[in-house]
């Protein structure tokens, strides 16, 4: 299974350098499979050299060529240290770490695989605990290619094992998983049941998990259209996040994300700027750049629509990434009446979308290409105004951020003042990671300080 | 490592190898947490061997490298080191779990010099592991988990089990678990509900029936008035050879040890309210 996969991908490379590092990490399943069926021999250990000295040529994202050093080494102590079975270990958690490099850069369909392969051995192994992360990452990765039956095995699964390693926060969040398959079927008043229930469990046994939990719930809540209630509820857990970075920055894109629905994209804006800016992750902080061109696109705001493309151009971005920065590309440029160049990135966003068969994003190149050609026929001034389009389907941004499209912003003046909290408090933030508020909140906040006075 | 403590231990970082053993030769039993990508082999041989005189809780914390795996396999092989590697989107509750929950040394040693002689009775691979999980608090966490670490169907190893005089797998996997949680109750204050969560029990009251079964004691009375290491080990060993007892029980025996009520309150010993942990292969001082 893990193979087909693999070889497909291999059969559909667009590039040496895609097609090296899809190779490299193949290799390496392949000798991970000889070894754990036959014992490591010296032609093995020898290939693993051979790989391992290769893998730094690659042009591979630093995730998947550490990923990939690590099965490297750690392949060659397979059967050290008795009991133990330190190699063991340390093979089973650098394959965990392979598959979540491939998720990082997009390859979900892949990553599946590979967290497939991992539950499969760690549990024929007795390694609970991580058969457990394996089959939590399974879930999600699935969740990533749509296949909702997949995924809610894997969670089931994540639970279940969870449970039996004794590590409680695996089994809520894979209780958490499953209920974002919920929503993600449409059935928001079913998922809002189901996490309501696992914040009480979590509350009581183990309290690590609310954040999580209520970070979903504040994302069916965002889904559902109760805005101000989305923002409150994520912006309530950040103060309790301190301690951790990679629940607190996947938080505020959530919120980013809240606040660019509920019409306020300069407050967005500030959230992202600062994941931006501190997120130690740097696929994090690629997605907040992403949103930030989107949200420069769509609210005209020219400079920081050019300074975040040329950052852009620079990245490294994932196949879906590259069609999104298209997109938004095309849409930016037409609102800024740059037409041709509008009409050129509009057919390089579908030709990539086509490329890796994200028809969303298609459908989405294609309506805004019609709409760039019209506007080209007409006078420049009259730009097309499309109907508001629907908001993004996608509750932790961070798994896949998906820019939420606002259509208008909202007048100050009708924002209740725990929103005006929120809004302050983002902005203090921002200051604090010297990432200022932009002009257009400035303006705005002080207008409505000076109303209110 | 300082999130993974939150408030229920004191982290003291030691950065020089020299420092570290010369702490490390001290008799002590705080928990040590060590890098071993950052000690070369001869130096974890060195560590072992302090560890072997002077026993203490390990933990080893760190990447997957080819560095870290050479010190590793010594540690493993020579120290009852619990390893957790990087890399994995939980690993902080792994670590948590790992630096929280480490196994009392001298109430270890006690429990298996009274099962020895059963143990001896088992195959090789399920002695070894099962010694293991004693030792460093670490592995198969159930009994299919336990099967499948040593490579043998469910029925076969609970027929060897049995046939050693152990009342049940689970039994046995359940005794890991209590006296990885042993030292946390006896010497820290961490709260009853946190030792709950990261052993799995739902509630404190689930991991109250589990102490009560294994040790005739709940968790609240043994941290009010601790058992002596020898007579918890006597009891618990009691509890997990039971069948033996009672098939035997027609046979003239009278072993002083089993003849000690299960429950002996011992007064006036001050007990170390800290877990110490150390970070960077530091050792701790006594609190």
């Amino acid at each position: 299974m893990t193979a087909t996969s693999f070889l497909q991908h291999l059969a559909t490379a667009r590039s040496d350098a895609e097609f090296a590092r899809t190779a490299a990490g193949f290799a390496i399943l392949q000798i991970y499979d000889s070894v754990k069926t036959n014992g490591l021999s010296s032609f093995q250990r020898d290939t693993l050299r051979k790989i391992e000295s290769d893998i730094a040529g690659i042009d591979a994202a630093p995730d998947v060529r550490t990923a990939l050093e690590a099965m490297a080494c750690a392949l060659q102590f397979w059967e050290s240290a008795g009991p133990v079975r330190v190699g063991r270990k340390a093979t089973y958690t650098a394959l965990i770490m392979y598959g979540q490099a491939l998720g990082s850069e997009g390859e979900w369909a892949m990553a599946a695989k590979v967290f497939a392969l991992a539950g499969m051995d760690t549990e024929l192994d007795g390694e609970t605990w991580l058969a457990a992360e394996s089959r939590l990452m399974m879930g999600r990765a699935y969740r990533m290619c749509a296949d909702w039956e997949m995924a809610q095995i894997a969670y089931r699964r994540a639970s279940q094992l969870g449970r039996e390693a004794g590590d409680l926060s695996i089994a809520f969040r894979a209780q958490i998983g499953e209920a974002n398959l919920l929503w993600s079927r449409g059935n928001l008043q079913g998922a809002r049941l189901r996490l309501t229930d696992i914040a009480r469990q979590a509350r009581r046994s183990c309290p690590s998990v609310v954040p999580r939990v209520t970070l979903a719930l504040a994302g069916v809540a965002n889904m559902s259209g109760e805005y101000e209630q989305a923002i409150s509820l994520a912006f309530g857990i950040l103060e309790t996040l301190e301690e951790d970075d990679e629940l607190k920055y996947q938080t505020l894109v959530d919120l980013a994300s809240f606040l660019s629905d509920y019409g306020l994209p300069a407050v967005a804006s500030a959230a992202l700027r600062v994941v931006q800016k501190a997120a130690p992750e740097r696929h994090v902080r690629r997605h907040a750049t992403l949103n930030l061109f989107f949200l420069a696109a769509h609210h005209e705001n020219a400079a920081a629509f050019e300074v975040l493309r040329a950052q852009l151009a620079s990245e490294r971005l994932t196949p879906r990434q590259q069609a999104q920065f298209a997109l938004f590309t095309a849409q930016g440029c037409r609102r800024f009446a740059r037409f041709a160049e509008a009409r050129s990135a509009a057919q390089r966003a579908i030709e990539l979308a086509n490329r890796y068969e994200h028809f969303q994003l298609v459908f989405e190149a294609e309506t805004e290409l019609s709409d760039i050609m019209r506007a080209m026929e007409n006078a420049p001034s009259e730009i097309p105004q499309r109907p508001e389009r629907s908001r993004s389907n996608i509750v932790a941004v961070s798994d896949d951020v998906m820019p939420n499209p606002s259509a208008t912003s909202i007048g100050w003046d009708s924002v209740p003042a725990e929103i005006r909290e929120v809004a302050e408090s983002l902005d203090f933030m921002a200051a604090q990671h010297g990432v200022g508020t932009s002009t257009a909140m400035s303006t705005a906040m002080s207008t409505v300080m000076s109303g209110a006075r | 490592m300082y999130a993974a403590v939150g408030g229920h231990g004191i982290v003291e970082s030691i950065p020089d190898t020299r420092q570290l053993l010369a702490a490390l030769a001290l008799p002590n039993d705080d928990c040590l947490v060590l890098d071993p990508a950052l000690v070369t082999p001869g130096i974890a041989q060195s560590i072992a061997a302090s560890i072997a005189q002077f026993p203490r809780p390990v933990v080893a914390f760190s990447s997957v490298s080819t560095a870290a795996l050479e010190s590793s396999v010594i540690l493993a092989q020579r120290t009852p080191a619990r390893f957790v590697f990087r890399g994995t989107a939980n690993e902080r509750s792994l670590l948590e779990r790992a630096v929280l929950l480490t196994p009392d040394a001298e109430f270890c040693a006690a429990l298996l010099s009274r099962l020895d002689a059963n143990l001896t009775l088992l195959p090789a691979a399920i002695r070894e592991r099962l010694v293991a999980m004693f030792r460093t608090g670490d592995g198969p966490d159930s009994p299919d988990a336990l099967s499948a670490a040593v490579s043998l169907p469910r029925r076969t190893m609970d027929r060897y089990i049995a046939e050693a005089g152990f009342v049940s797998t689970r039994r046995m996997v359940e005794a890991t678990h209590l006296t990885s949680a042993y030292r946390a109750i006896t010497r820290s204050r961490i709260p009853f509900t946190t030792i709950a969560s990261l052993l799995g029990y739902k509630s404190h009251r689930t991991m109250d029936a589990q102490f009560t079964l294994l040790l005739d004691t709940t968790t609240g009375k043994l941290r009010s008035r601790p058992l002596r290491v020898a007579e918890a080990a006597d009891v618990l060993a009691q509890r997990l050879t039971e069948r033996k007892t009672r098939q035997r029980s027609s046979a003239p025996r009278n072993p002083p040890e089993e003849a000690k009520p299960s429950l002996t309150l011992i007064h006036g010993r001050p007990r170390p309210r800290h877990v110490r942990l150390k970070a960077s292969g530091e050792p701790t001082t006594q609190p």
